[in-house]
């Protein structure tokens, strides 16, 4: 397994009338995108500002790159909030300047990287605007800037596409996976399902206080695999059908004259893709075959109803 | 560089650069010294002329020579000083009809009478200030007094002036006889003054912190703030930076102040004679035209007193205690209002807290004027201690000098200490309610925080 950039162990926080978090532990290997998933008020929120040294655990404990978390980490992390803001009133490279500054950086690097990052996101002219005459979007970019300036080891980032047009989360999510491939571990929490497909390596899925669900997404889709296959082919729906014997179950079919869309289920547990196509091999003729995997928004849903019906 | 220097750093210069600051800085002193200066403008000008006719039907106060009804007191009633009022004697009752229609604007009239029952009807068109009316008054009075010790004692006024004494009791502090002291409680009312500008500046800075405090939480900032800084650190960047905008604006001030006072007196004494301005301040008593200064600071009454009061002041202690307790007032004070910024999701939300907070430096205000009566008293003593009203009575017993050195000592003692358990708890209030949003927080909430 590779290095632990972060690992919680056994998180325990109160609030005066509800427990945040019951025993979570979460590991976020190096140098990857870890998903923290989970509905609101989940306890997503109440972790991340633990590992932000905001609030603190009431029980158990937190390595940043194996040290005990302390407050000389607070370089090493970047931190987006989900809730985000500025000063209105105060002008953006000022205000960019001032907050790289509390985060320990020397002012004329920051002064160096900042106009670096200014150009790139093609903003160069905002330096003496205030943040009040900038639109939302524009409000967000400085924020995002100002998150990463400081090139922390772990970077968190709560909701960060939310509030982009969709050119905007194309270039965030461009400079997070470029962020990535500089060897920065990047905490992403979120409800946009399709990001998580698409940029997290690992997740862990929070619910109610407690944690679910953690591990690879390749691991966690194979988990939630239902030997589920579509097949497109010509050919006699009739007899494929026929062929289909207990063992397979047609969930769903679609027809367009000759030409059919099947999706069938496999329903026992030792035969696999070779033994349906066998079966039904003579009656049509294949034109792709395709395993159907399910998405991460399914197995979220799925997991959590599943959870909540139990108790 | 220190986070906390940072941020103290930010928190002054965002303000000290503000348009806002620089209007406020120059146009306080001169809007200050306009209006004061207006005031004695328009005292010099009061343009309102007033003919006055005194009806004497029994011809107490004046007497006929050669047909003109002539005072008997011309010096008092020809009022050299003051064209302003024009008095005409006449022995002859004016129907009311015909005084609306005549030239005068105000009819007095005596007779026998006056002398058993003590008043004096007087008619008016438009009612005259009251500074008129004392003048008026102050004549009669005078030459009632006259008429009587004449009349029915048969004294002279001469012999009356010769015969009248006027005291003035001095206090004394029998530990401390070297020291002559007629000016205690005077000096206690510019204790007063001084300790109503730490009360103003308290209120205006403390809701400074508290607005800053609550811009971060409304604009969400503070969240990214805190995951660099301590919210302790924030918190004190906060106040000691708003403070030190104070400061700055009090040096300001006073520079200005120095600067306009200076230019505004050479300009009104170039264009009238002092003693002027000091009759108008002394309100009715008359001096010679060519009155020196010193002259004229005695004869202020009231503002001479202030004056001498001031020269007797111990000013090098009352300026250590003024910034004394305008720093700890503000450092209690302003916690508390950051406290209350941080519990609220809205400025309009804040009031629920502000005023409980602000209560205690209300009542202080009220209470210094009892203090400035009775400064030795058990109440002068517990309020100059307890911390909350401290700043302002303790700052008007210093002015006065009515206090034991044992009194102040523990009254400091007890102010540093209270400010630092204050900016403690107001930290815990304010660490959770700056991530608060969107609950309507109780005083049992608050109390909850404090033990997280």
């Amino acid at each position: 397994m590779s290095k632990l950039i972060l690992e919680a162990k056994h998180i325990v926080k109160n609030y005066a009338s509800h427990r945040a978090l019951n025993d979570v532990s979460i590991a976020v290997p190096e140098k990857t995108i870890f998903g923290l998933l989970g509905p609101n008020g989940a306890g997503k929120t109440s972790l991340i500002r633990i590992i932000n040294q905001i609030t603190g655990p009431d029980s158990g404990d937190i390595f940043l790159d194996g040290e005990l978390l302390n407050r000389a980490h607070i370089k090493d992390i970047g931190y987006l909030p989900e809730e985000r803001g500025l000063y209105k009133k105060m002008k953006v490279g000022e205000q960019a300047l001032y907050l790289a500054q509390l985060k320990g950086m020397d002012k004329a690097v920051a002064k160096a990287k900042l106009m670096d990052w200014f150009e790139r996101f093609e903003i160069s002219e905002w330096w003496n605007k205030k943040v009040d005459e900038l639109s939302k979007g524009m409000a967000q970019k400085i924020q995002f800037i100002t998150t990463v300036l400081h090139e922390p080891k772990l970077l968190i980032l709560d909701e960060p596409f939310s509030g982009f047009d969709p050119i905007n989360t194309n270039l965030v999510k461009s400079e997070i996976l470029r962020l990535k491939e500089k060897g920065t571990s990047i905490i992403l929490s979120t409800h946009n399902m399709d990001s998580v497909e698409e940029i997290c390596d690992s997740i862990a899925l929070i619910n109610k206080s407690e944690k679910l669900l953690d591990g690879t997404v390749k691991d966690i889709k194979d988990q939630f695999k239902t030997q589920t296959y579509e097949l497109d082919f010509t050919g006699s729906i009739i007899g494929f059908t026929n062929a289909l014997w207990t063992n397979f179950e047609l969930l769903e079919k679609e027809t367009e004259g000759d030409n059919h869309k099947c999706k069938v289920k496999i329903l026992n547990n030792k035969m696999g893709l070779n033994e349906l196509l066998s079966a039904t091999l003579p009656e049509v003729k294949f034109n792709s075959v395709s395993e159907v995997v399910p998405s991460m928004n399914d197995i979220f849903i799925q997991v959590i109803e599943a959870k909540n019906a139990q108790s | 560089m220190n986070k906390t220097s940072l941020i103290i750093k930010r928190e002054y210069l965002t303000r000290v650069t503000k348009k806002s600051f620089l209007i406020v800085t120059f146009l306080v002193p001169f809007l200050f010294v306009a209006v004061f200066a207006g005031v004695i403008a328009l005292g010099l000008s009061d343009s309102t002329n007033h003919n006055v006719l005194v009806v004497d039907s029994s011809g107490i106060l004046s007497n006929n020579i050669n047909g003109k009804i002539i005072p008997f007191n011309t010096e008092r009633w020809k009022n050299a000083k003051d064209s302003s009022i024009v008095y005409n004697f006449t022995h002859e009752e004016m129907e009311v009809q015909a005084f609306l229609d005549s030239d005068y604007t105000l009819k007095i009239s005596v007779d026998d009478q006056t002398v058993n029952d003590e008043n004096v009807p007087m008619l008016y068109k438009e009612l005259p200030s009251s500074i008129i009316s004392n003048k008026i008054e102050n004549n009669l009075q005078d030459d009632f007094q006259e008429y009587t010790w004449e009349t029915f004692l048969n004294v002279k006024p001469e012999e009356y002036k010769k015969a009248e004494v006027n005291i003035d009791l001095v206090e004394q502090d029998a530990e401390n006889l070297d020291v002559e002291d007629p000016h205690l409680r005077t000096r206690g009312w510019i204790g007063y003054g001084l300790s109503l500008i730490i009360y103003m500046t308290i209120f205006l800075f403390g809701s400074l912190v508290m607005r800053g405090v609550l811009e971060e939480k409304m604009s969400r900032i503070v969240e990214v703030l805190i995951s660099s800084v301590k919210p302790f650190q924030l918190l004190m960047g906060k106040i000691i930076g708003v403070g030190l905008v104070g400061l700055t604006q009090f040096i300001l001030w006073i520079g200005l102040f120095a600067v306009i006072s200076a230019v505004g007196i050479g300009i009104i004494s170039s264009q009238t004679n002092v003693s002027e301005l000091a009759d108008q301040l002394e309100n009715g008593s008359v001096i010679s035209k060519d009155a020196s200064l010193e002259q004229a600071l005695a004869s202020m009454g009231q503002a001479g007193d202030y004056i001498e009061a001031a020269f007797s002041m111990n000013w090098t202690l009352v300026a250590l205690c003024f910034i004394f307790y305008f720093l700890g007032g503000y450092l209690l004070y302003g916690s508390l209002m950051a406290a209350a910024g941080s519990a609220v999701d809205a400025e309009a939300d804040s009031q629920q807290f502000l005023v409980p907070i602000t209560i205690p430096l209300i009542a202080a205000i009220m209470l210094s004027q009892l203090v400035i009566v009775n400064p030795e008293s058990t109440i002068a003593t517990v309020f100059s201690i307890f911390p909350l009203t401290s700043p302002i009575i303790m700052l008007v017993r210093v002015s006065m000098g009515s206090f034991e050195w044992w009194e102040l000592a523990l009254s400091i003692i007890v102010l540093i200490a209270t400010f630092i358990g204050t900016v403690a708890l107001a930290g815990k209030i304010y660490r959770t309610g700056i991530l608060m949003y969107g609950k309507k927080v109780s005083y049992m909430e608050l109390w909850k925080w404090l033990k997280y």
